[in-house]
């Protein structure tokens, strides 16, 4: 439930940091073929189908309107500002990725994110189910937060897919750039001639290849006889990184990870014997697996493979990449739940990357809150009180107020 | 007129493949207009265009006819996708582009690579590079830039999927072959193309086209007649046409026999190819005593390629169902001459067709 008075807090402070950083809207190519959208804070649904000129018209609307979401097409049409998709007439899409923390596994999850069930009331703590374990409902309320652990995952899983994009797609480092969506997550770029026109298949086949869907097994092998491996640890492509991820998982391995993964009590006392030898014969060159393929039935190489497999892929959402015609976040505007600074950054700033550098200002402006539970930790900030009032620096405050399932009490701006 | 490179490209390619650019070239400087198909030789050309698309229509091919003036037969290629663009029907335009790629596909195969490079790279501009270089042990000669592989990939099968190529540098490692089938699969999206997004006004359509187009439009909608009454033999009474083994299978799981799961796999892979949908097939397995309709419906969406490896699942060869103990006829009285389930149904629904069409 979010009170008038949060959200005219929100929007003033979003007014402020436009009529400061007004100059920071990006430019997409091909700007007066994109179209617009934006969600504002007064008014209900999303306005779309809107068109501009050029930069400073856009800029005009935001500070005009002070919207709290602002999203751009992926795609260009001949008439952006047309109504319904067939008159707009589709010309052609960049290529983008989206990495969420939503849709990944992470430890830190079970500190800080919570669900509900909207239709029975069940609730967990963590990643939230697709649909309610107890009833099956697919209504189901989430309250996710950021947290360093959070950021360090979407950076890994990013710089994994911008390997991938260089080393195996041949797109030139020039072509691809990173946006920090806002929230938990990166969208990777790709702008180059070549994938503009290619349909929603061609594009699942790209989505595919990162996620190793469909990998045929027998090509790791030689000839078909599947249990003679045949990769080494210095390949490109999937061969090279499923030899690289069974060296890893061995070299991790223990009797819980193994028999998680499936495998027999019997193999796994005899893997975990000879792991050493397993190891050095792997870094031979060319690898050799003849001892591992020796302990491991066919069945349970398999299933050692598909948790590699399962490891090593980039976690994208796919639904993004291959949607042609998607909106997508405007870096240089705020990400209007949070707060936080959509921002553009070129691939070699990805490692640094820092949650702080995402406030609109610093942490020595302070608010007083009165909420009802918080994670012990949000974003890079630690609180000693979770309940109650208590005193947090503004970025932290906005996305307390903008993010929260709960009601928050604005006590006072300092 | 045409200058192909070292003289790659001929006059009888030109025939040939009225699609590449030499050809198109030429179409242009003789600046053909819908009145000069009034004339004699016009309508020969006029006549010629038609026959291409009743060959689609009735043999799912075209042909070539080389016997008669050539320059009739590179002009028909031209108004047959006038023809085709004037009626406007999309499934008619497909019909025809299928036909027509397969006549080309068949041809390509025997072309030289160097060929096949030329008319890649000239006519689709597609990134591609001869070459001479093993790939883990494998022979490579041709490769392709991965977006214009994945823009044509002919199916939806293992091997063709990029993650199952060697890729490198975004190149994808081709055989002359698998470069044929490609050029094979452009053509098919470029008349199809071509057919759709030619903007074609013609105020005052010659009478003699006209007639032309409504002799095609009678071929054509008693060929669609013919496939209405293909729907309806087999959702009347297709039972009738499956293979003793799946009838089994079906008899079993109506009289609420547990499967196994090679049984179910047959079963539904069967029903699915045959063009039943998941709903129909799903139906069907609420027969089963331990039916759970999430698992199952996850099941057949996964065979039916919705799902995972979006690969559409084909049943078991009969090889194959014998050695799973799910044959009902090892000694071939009923299944003569037939190696695949799905072989049967398609037997025995022509037989049906054909019947019929006596009556």
């Amino acid at each position: 439930m979010e009170r008038k008075s949060n959200v005219m807090l929100l929007k003033n402070f979003f007014k402020k940091y436009y009529t400061r950083q007004i100059q920071n809207i990006f430019e997409p190519n091909n700007f007066t073929k994109r179209e617009f959208a934006f969600i504002m804070f007064d008014k209900d649904g999303m306005i779309r189908h809107i068109s501009f000129e050029n930069l400073a018209e856009l800029r005009r609307f935001i500070m005009k309107n002070i919207p709290r979401h602002v999203y751009y097409s992926s795609a260009y049409y001949e008439n952006p500002s047309s109504p319904t998709m067939e008159d707009k007439i589709w010309l052609g899409a960049d290529l983008v990725f989206d990495i969420d923390v939503d849709h990944i596994e992470t430890p830190c999850k079970k500190e800080h994110d919570k669900w509900l069930c909207l239709e029975c009331g069940y609730n967990g703590k963590g990643m939230a189910p697709e649909e309610c374990p107890k009833c099956g409902s697919k209504k189901i309320e989430k309250e996710t937060w950021v947290c360093d652990i959070c950021i360090e995952t979407a950076k890994e899983e990013a710089l994994k897919l911008i390997d991938i994009l260089i080393d195996e797609l041949g797109f030139s480092e020039k072509s691809i750039y990173a946006v920090f969506s806002g929230h938990r997550g990166f969208h990777i770029h790709v702008e180059d001639d070549r994938v503009k026109d290619l349909d929603q298949d061609a594009r699942r086949e790209i989505v595919d290849y990162v996620l190793g869907v469909g990998l045929d097994y027998t090509l790791l092998c030689t000839s078909s006889r599947f249990l003679v491996l045949d990769i080494d640890l210095r390949e490109k492509g999937w061969r090279g990184r499923i030899a690289r991820g069974l060296y890893e998982t061995i070299l991790e391995s223990d009797e819980d990870l193994l028999s998680k993964i499936g495998i027999k009590r019997k193999e796994i006392k005899r893997l975990l014997q000879d792991k050493d030898k397993i190891l050095r014969e792997i870094e031979k060159e060319p690898s050799s697996w003849f001892l591992l393929t020796q302990i491991l039935s066919k069945k349970s190489l398999e299933l050692l493979i598909n948790y590699v497999i399962d490891k090593y892929k980039c976690k994208i959402d796919e639904r993004v990449t291959i949607d042609i015609k998607r909106l997508i976040r405007l870096p240089g505007t705020l990400h209007g739940k949070t707060g936080f600074k959509v921002m553009k950054l070129d691939i070699s700033e990805i490692e640094a990357f820092d949650i702080s550098q995402a406030f609109t200002t610093g942490m020595s402006d302070e608010v007083i809150l009165e909420v009802e539970e918080l994670p012990k930790k949000i974003a890079n900030y630690k609180f000693s009180n979770t309940k109650g009032r208590i005193t947090v620096p503004l970025p932290i405050a906005l996305y307390i107020i903008g993010n929260s399932s709960k009601p928050v009490k604005l006590v006072k701006v300092k | 007129m045409w200058h192909g490179k070292g003289q790659i490209i001929t006059y009888d390619d030109i025939v040939r493949y009225p699609f590449i650019k030499e050809a198109s070239n030429y179409f242009k400087s003789i600046k053909l207009t819908v009145e000069d198909l009034t004339t004699s030789i016009g309508r020969k050309i006029l006549e010629r265009a038609y026959e291409k698309i009743i060959e689609a229509i009735k043999y799912s091919r075209t042909t070539i006819d080389l016997s008669q003036d050539p320059e009739v037969e590179i002009l028909s290629f031209p108004v047959t996708l006038l023809l085709l663009t004037l009626l406007g029907d999309k499934s008619l335009i497909i019909k025809y582009a299928v036909a027509e790629s397969k006549r080309v596909g068949e041809l390509l195969k025997t072309e030289s690579l160097e060929k096949l490079y030329y008319i890649a790279k000239n006519t689709f501009n597609w990134y591609i590079e001869l070459c001479n270089e093993e790939v883990n042990g494998i022979k490579f000669n041709v490769k392709i830039h991965f977006t214009d592989y994945i823009k044509f990939i002919p199916q939806s099968s293992k091997e063709w999927k990029l993650v199952n190529r060697f890729v490198k540098q975004g190149m994808v490692y081709i055989h002359k072959s698998e470069l044929a089938r490609l050029l094979e699969e452009a053509v098919k999206k470029l008349i199809i193309e071509k057919c759709e997004k030619a903007n074609v006004f013609i105020p005052n359509i010659p009478s003699i086209v006209a007639e032309y187009l409504e002799k095609i439009s009678r071929v054509w909608s008693r060929n669609r007649a013919d496939i209405e009454t293909v729907t309806k033999i087999t959702t009347e009474h297709s039972e009738d046409l499956y293979p003793p083994c799946i009838k089994k299978l079906l008899d079993d799981l109506k009289s609420g026999k547990n499967l196994p799961h090679a049984a179910r796999f047959a079963l539904a892979t069967f029903l699915l190819n045959i063009g039943k949908d998941v709903e129909e097939v799903l139906n069907l397995f609420r027969y089963s005593p331990d039916f759970n309709e999430k698992i199952a419906r996850y099941q057949v969406e996964h065979l039916a390629g919705l799902r995972g490896s979006r690969i559409k699942y084909v049943p078991y060869k009969c090889a194959n169902m014998r050695s799973l103990g799910l044959c009902v006829d090892i000694e071939g009285k009923l299944c003569k001459g037939i190696n695949h389930p799905l072989q049967y149904y398609y037997r025995a629904l022509r037989r049906v067709l054909k019947s019929g069409k006596k009556k």
